[in-house]
């Protein structure tokens, strides 16, 4: 049986197999942009942070760091 | 004339233009304020339709767009002295521009990932107008005098009540117009199936951009109205809230249709202002009335689900049931069939 992942096709198993360390450590490295951004530029940007993070990330690489670019769907 | 093609059709375009006109000297000060709110309702709603219905690219940045558009108007009037003709058409430039902006994501981004960062995008430009706000001293917000147009003056209900009008129409009577043409039949395209739209020979990504840009300079035309309706501009007003009630407007009213998102946006600004009556001529307890917010946000929340559940085309689909009953009286379907 081919098992390998059509483009476009239901990945969630993939994408989401990063393992549960890892989420930590994400949302830890999140949280230190958000206390850097209070101590160094404003508590105003704090907010706005995650954000900025998701942004540059859906502009770099859409699929996430751990995915493959095959997991998501291209215009 | 096309778009008032039959006697019928002009007759009741009549009867409603006339309708529109008296209403100010019939209804007292409260009606002509809320029948502005939808007018200024209109004219997002109608913007937001054009991009999430007919180009089916969702976007929950209107709000900060919507932002922009004040913002830009209101700097240019309270801190640069501008005059009203300069800084009103300056919004929907900056709009488009902001537009463009935001659209660029939607080029290689679809669905989840297009609202999320339409979603970011709302929270960056209404960090840099708080950031604004509060480096220059205006913690609570800008003050926008009334808008002066050589010898004319918009001020008072009733001045406000006809040009809101006439703008909505006119932003109505764009929109329709637009997706009428060449740009509205791409976009309907790329809404269907944007494969299929590119090799029928649509140029999907300026299509994109296109809807981008002018869906973003209308909100934010109507951002600035409504900072001069409200003679002041801030972040608060134009909260994520905001943003999700557009999205509820064109959802209730059904996408993708023009009169659905009149409907919507008069439905949605209407609808706190009906459950206030509501409970004020029901014998509810004390206790719904001390609860009066939660009660519209409750009511908000429950006729949104079951608008989803019930009748998913919107306030738009039991219009045209209730013609097609009236069209094929006293029949329930076409005798001669079609």
């Amino acid at each position: 049986m081919n098992t390998t992942p059509r483009p476009g096709a239901d990945t969630r198993t993939h994408a989401g197999s990063q393992g549960t360390l890892t989420t930590i450590g994400l949302c830890l490295a999140i949280a230190l942009l958000e206390v850097l951004a209070i101590q160094y530029v404003s508590p105003l940007l704090s907010e706005v942070v995650p954000f900025l993070a998701l942004l540059v990330m859906l502009c770099v690489r859409p699929w996430g760091i751990f995915g493959t670019p095959e997991e998501i769907e291209r215009v | 004339m096309a778009l008032l093609n039959t006697p019928v059709r002009r007759a009741w375009f009549g009867v409603f233009v006339v309708g529109a006109l008296a209403v100010p000297f019939v209804g007292n000060a409260l009606v002509v304020d809320l029948l502005c709110r939808t007018g200024l309702a209109v004219i997002g709603a109608q913007a937001l339709n054009l991009l999430t219905g007919y180009t089916g690219l969702v976007s929950l940045g209107h709000a900060g767009l919507m932002a922009a558009g004040a913002f830009a108007s209101g700097i240019l009037t309270a801190e640069l002295g501008a005059p009203f003709w300069i800084a009103l058409p300056a919004a929907p430039l900056v709009g488009g521009l902001l537009g463009f902006l935001v659209g660029i994501p939607s080029l290689r981004l679809k669905g989840v990932y297009l609202a999320l960062s339409t979603l970011a995008l709302h929270f960056v430009i209404l960090y840099v107008a708080a950031e604004y706000q509060s480096a220059r001293g205006f913690s609570t917000g800008l003050l926008i005098p009334r808008p002066t147009l050589g010898p004319l003056t918009i001020a008072g209900g009733r001045a406000w009540y006809y040009t809101l009008l006439v703008l909505a129409a006119a932003t109505t009577l764009f929109c329709l117009n637009l997706v009428r043409t060449r740009a509205g039949r791409a976009w309907m395209a790329i809404r269907d199936r944007d494969i299929a739209a590119a090799t029928t020979g649509i140029n999907v990504t300026r299509y994109k951009l296109m809807a981008f840009v002018v869906s973003s300079a209308i909100t934010a035309f109507g951002g600035s109205l409504y900072g001069y309706y409200a003679g002041f501009v801030s972040v608060e007003a134009f909260s994520f809230f905001t943003a999700i009630e557009y999205i509820a407007m064109i959802t209730i009213g059904g996408l993708g249709s023009i009169l659905g998102s009149i409907l919507g946006a008069a439905f949605v600004t209407l609808l706190p202002y009906g459950v206030d009556a509501m409970i004020n001529v029901l014998p509810v307890g004390e206790r719904v009335q001390s609860q009066l917010f939660a009660v519209k946000f409750g009511a908000f929340g429950l006729l949104m689900a079951l608008f989803l559940v019930l009748e998913p085309r919107g306030l738009v689909s039991i219009w045209s049931r209730v013609r097609t009953y009236f069209d094929l009286w006293p029949f329930r379907y076409h005798p001669l069939g079609e």
